[in-house]
């Protein structure tokens, strides 16, 4: 046995610290060829693995049939063309690509995809008005869908991620078509490189997609040039990002709106006139100025301006004027009682809007008082109508945003729905009229009749103060200068980053 | 052999406690997990019948004590269940992020022993003393700093500034050394107010006269004869620490984006996946058990006069 000393154990463990602490000097080294992408959602988390680790969200391995422009309107994507046949009938005509694997794209893969998904999540079939039988193929390139019920923005519908085409014999990298294969995934990361034999234009670099669960995080890679580009950087962090000369903003109105849901079953806010006080008291400019330091855009209605049916300009300013709002206290039926704010506790500027919200409506003489609710908790409480006020977001993911209009104003959407079957109510859908509305919308196939129905529903929720609008919201990328090509989308999950140029320096 | 088998007993009836708090905490939490799951996964409030559909398919129907027995059983035999999530077994999710965070722990108690003996060595020795006031200070600097922040100030110094290490991620050294100096630099502080409360009792014995007066150097009775004793307690609290530091891990792993149990247990959490943080519960729970038992075991070990389960004579 060697017989070493404790003086030359001390010496050699010493030496091999500094040899290792040397090597990490320098930080950690990047593919230089690869642009590395910041994400505030794990792309590799359990509930991404349905479709094999390739969900579609943010990664573009797999493709729709029906694309989403930037203007928020369908456009060919694996589908050349489609055409209604009748009320519930539809025909798509498939392009003629490969999957990574090199095998052609058939109308029975569509089919297994559709099927797939409607297997796995059986929500679907309701939100498609599509059963697994409601699919025919008539050749190799055609699919016929029939609906359940006449569904005028189907094609809209899907364009959602779920929805991307995958090659029922791969479960794994070669399962899409799209412009990137995957390359690796694991430890929160999923690695795509450029697939050569793409029909459209082949990315210009590889993409790797990093979970960054922490905002501050997330910011300190990007200035570390750990990241090429961030999304969501903390707000606080927004100005100093866009000052520096290494790195700059984009900010995007996103689809997504912010809001004080009101709870129109529960006392007092079942009042008319004590609502429509509230919305006198709330000030969205100072909001968007002082809370979300100018990353959003005040809002007058539920909905983002980003989708096409959306009317905010013809939609009535209320405000603020606190004489008005005392005024209609005073007229309503309000007798001191204290109303109930509630928020996600996971949302940090939530919290500050409902304290800003609780000193506008403390001005007026109504008392309230916050609850912050944990996440996993929050939606399931909100749906109990636990609260006179709850503050939420919601947006869309596909470009049909006709299913938005539904699951928060129809009785049978999904956040009234709970309530409405077992008492009746609800919690801020106004009733039967606006139920009819928002139906004829939905069927009919006539846009313009459609586009005036949802017109209709958001001019009546905005006058019944169905919900106090706060601000619509805007996804911030933040990226590394010589960044530069990528197309933004009002979704985020579809920023197209195909074209994009690395532009590192080193 | 009798105190093994009897600390082994008591083992078992804590873990069961942990298994039955465990269960009934995460049982009594506000929101229903087959709702909550399905608004995860759609992004919209879920059907009645897509509800019932999935309570049924997971179990969540069987009375209470029923679905109890049956994790227990499983966990007794090694199955801790499947994700609500995925098809994806428990064990092999906390398997996959278990040596992450152990690694992490292991490195952070190096950190805190590496600062904390040396320290609390110089400040028991210099009494009074500018080096131990500084000790002092910093030792009460170390407990009052939450370790999330410090791990942000190391970042900003010693990766944005020094350019030193890489700010977030796993695998290597360099992406170790941070979030072991953010987690161990609490448990370090604790750690050498200890070593220097212990040693300054252990100097003051009659035993450490002894050898002084036998005209030994003062660095061989410090380090041979003092510190060995004064280090049996030293032992007992960083086996303890170790549930401090899988506490301090949940967050340390955020803020450097390090896979671990802490974000796993995070994560599932909120997402009410109640099979992982059952799974993970109990393993947090068995490896905090195992180290104490180890540490009362090696108590024999390092001090012969300590004769475990015996009454003192």
């Amino acid at each position: 046995m060697v017989d070493v000393s404790r003086r030359t154990l001390v010496k050699a463990t010493a030496a091999g610290s500094v040899v290792s602490l040397a090597g990490c000097i320098g930080g950690a080294e990047e593919d230089e060829e690869s642009l590395v992408i910041g994400l505030n959602a794990d792309p590799t988390d359990e509930q991404w693995d349905d479709f094999g680790g390739v969900m579609g969200y943010f990664l573009d391995v797999t493709e729709p049939l029906v694309g989403a422009s930037t203007e928020m309107e369908t456009e060919p994507q694996l589908a050349e063309s489609w055409e209604q046949l009748d009320e519930t009938t539809w025909r798509f005509e498939l392009r003629d690509v490969e999957f990574h694997n090199g095998e052609a794209l058939t109308a029975d893969d569509v089919v297994w995809t559709f099927r797939d998904v409607l297997d796995r999540e059986a929500w679907t079939s309701d939100w498609l008005s599509l059963d697994a039988d409601g699919m025919e193929t008539p050749d190799d390139t055609t699919v016929v869908f029939e609906n359940t019920e006449p569904m005028a923005s189907f094609p809209g519908l899907i364009n959602h991620d779920y929805f991307g085409i995958r090659n029922p014999n791969e479960s794994g990298p070669d399962a899409g078509t799209g412009p990137f294969e995957l390359s690796e995934r694991g430890d929160g990361e999923v690695i795509l490189e450029p697939f050569e034999d793409y029909r459209g234009d082949v990315p210009n670099a590889g993409v790797t997609f990093r979970y960054i669960q922490d905002p501050a995080t997330r910011s300190l890679s990007l200035q570390n040039q750990e990241v090429d580009v961030i999304f969501n950087p903390p707000l606080n962090d927004v100005s100093e990002l866009e000052e520096s000369s290494e790195t700059d903003i984009h900010t995007q109105l996103a689809t997504s709106a912010t809001l004080g849901a009101v709870n129109l079953y529960e006392s007092p806010t079942d009042d008319e006139t004590l609502r429509r006080a509230l919305n006198y008291a709330v000030d969205q400019e100072e909001i968007v100025e002082n809370i979300i330091d100018g990353v959003g855009v005040p809002a007058r209605g539920p909905f983002s301006n980003a989708i096409p049916w959306v009317i905010h300009d013809d939609l009535p300013e209320y405000g603020p004027d606190h004489d008005r709002a005392r005024e209609l206290v005073e007229e309503s039926d309000y007798g001191g009682e204290e109303l109930v704010l509630m928020v996600d506790s996971a949302e940090d500027e939530h919290a500050t809007i409902a304290e800003h919200l609780q000193s506008n409506f403390e001005d007026i003489g109504v008392t309230t008082s916050i609850r912050m609710v944990e996440t996993g908790a929050f939606y399931d409480t909100f749906t109990d109508g636990e609260a006179n006020l709850t503050i939420v977001a919601f947006g869309s993911n596909s470009v049909a945003s006709d299913y938005l209009i539904r699951t928060m104003f129809h009785s049978q959407g999904s956040d009234n729905r709970q309530l409405y079957e077992a008492e009746g109510t609800g919690v801020y859908n106004p009733g039967s009229e606006i139920d009819e509305m928002i139906e004829t919308g939905y069927h009919t196939f006539d846009e313009d009749e459609r586009f005036e129905k949802y017109a209709e529903v958001q001019r009546e929720i905005r006058q019944t103060g169905a919900v106090v609008p706060l601000f619509y919201n805007e996804d911030v990328l933040a990226y590394r200068s010589g960044v530069d090509g990528f197309e933004p989308h009002p979704i985020d999950k579809k920023y197209d980053w195909t074209a994009v140029t690395v532009g590192r320096l080193d | 052999m009798s105190y093994v088998l009897y600390r082994l007993a008591t083992a078992v009836v804590v873990l069961f406690g942990v298994s039955l708090v465990t269960f009934g905490f995460v049982h009594a939490t506000p929101g229903d997990p087959a709702e909550t799951i399905l608004i995860e996964q759609t992004g919209q409030q879920p059907s009645s019948e897509a509800v019932e559909e999935f309570r049924e398919a997971e179990g969540m129907n069987d009375p209470v004590h029923h679905q109890y027995v049956d994790w227990v059983t499983g966990a007794v035999h090694g199955d801790l269940g499947q994700s609500y999530f995925s098809d994806a077994e428990v064990s092999s999710l906390i398997l996959d992020d278990l040596y992450n965070t152990l690694e992490l722990a292991v490195a952070s108690i190096l950190v805190a022993l590496v600062i904390a003996v040396p320290t609390g060595i110089a400040s028991a020795i210099h009494q009074g003393q500018p080096i131990d006031v500084t000790s002092q200070i910093g030792a009460l600097i170390g407990v009052s700093m939450p370790n999330f922040w410090l791990g942000y100030l190391l970042i900003i110094v010693f990766a944005l500034n020094l350019n030193m290490f890489p700010v977030a991620g796993s695998g290597g050294l360099e992406h170790l050394i941070l979030p072991a100096i953010a987690l161990g630099t609490g448990m370090a502080a604790i750690v050498t107010r200890l070593v220097r409360t212990s040693m300054l009792e252990v100097i003051d014995q009659e035993y450490i006269d002894t050898a002084r007066s036998k005209g030994l150097k003062e660095r061989i009775v410090v380090y041979k004869h003092a510190l060995r004793n004064a280090l049996i307690p030293v032992v007992t609290v960083v086996g303890l620490q170790l549930g401090f530091v899988l506490n301090g891990a949940v967050v340390i792993e955020i803020v450097f984006q390090r896979p671990g149990l802490g974000n796993l247990l995070v994560d599932a959490i909120f997402a009410r996946n109640y099979p992982v943080v059952q799974g993970v519960v109990l393993v947090a729970a068995v490896t905090f058990v195992v180290s104490n038992l180890l540490v009362d075991l090696s108590y024999r070990y390092l001090d012969p006069r300590i004769k475990l389960g015996e009454s003192q004579q």
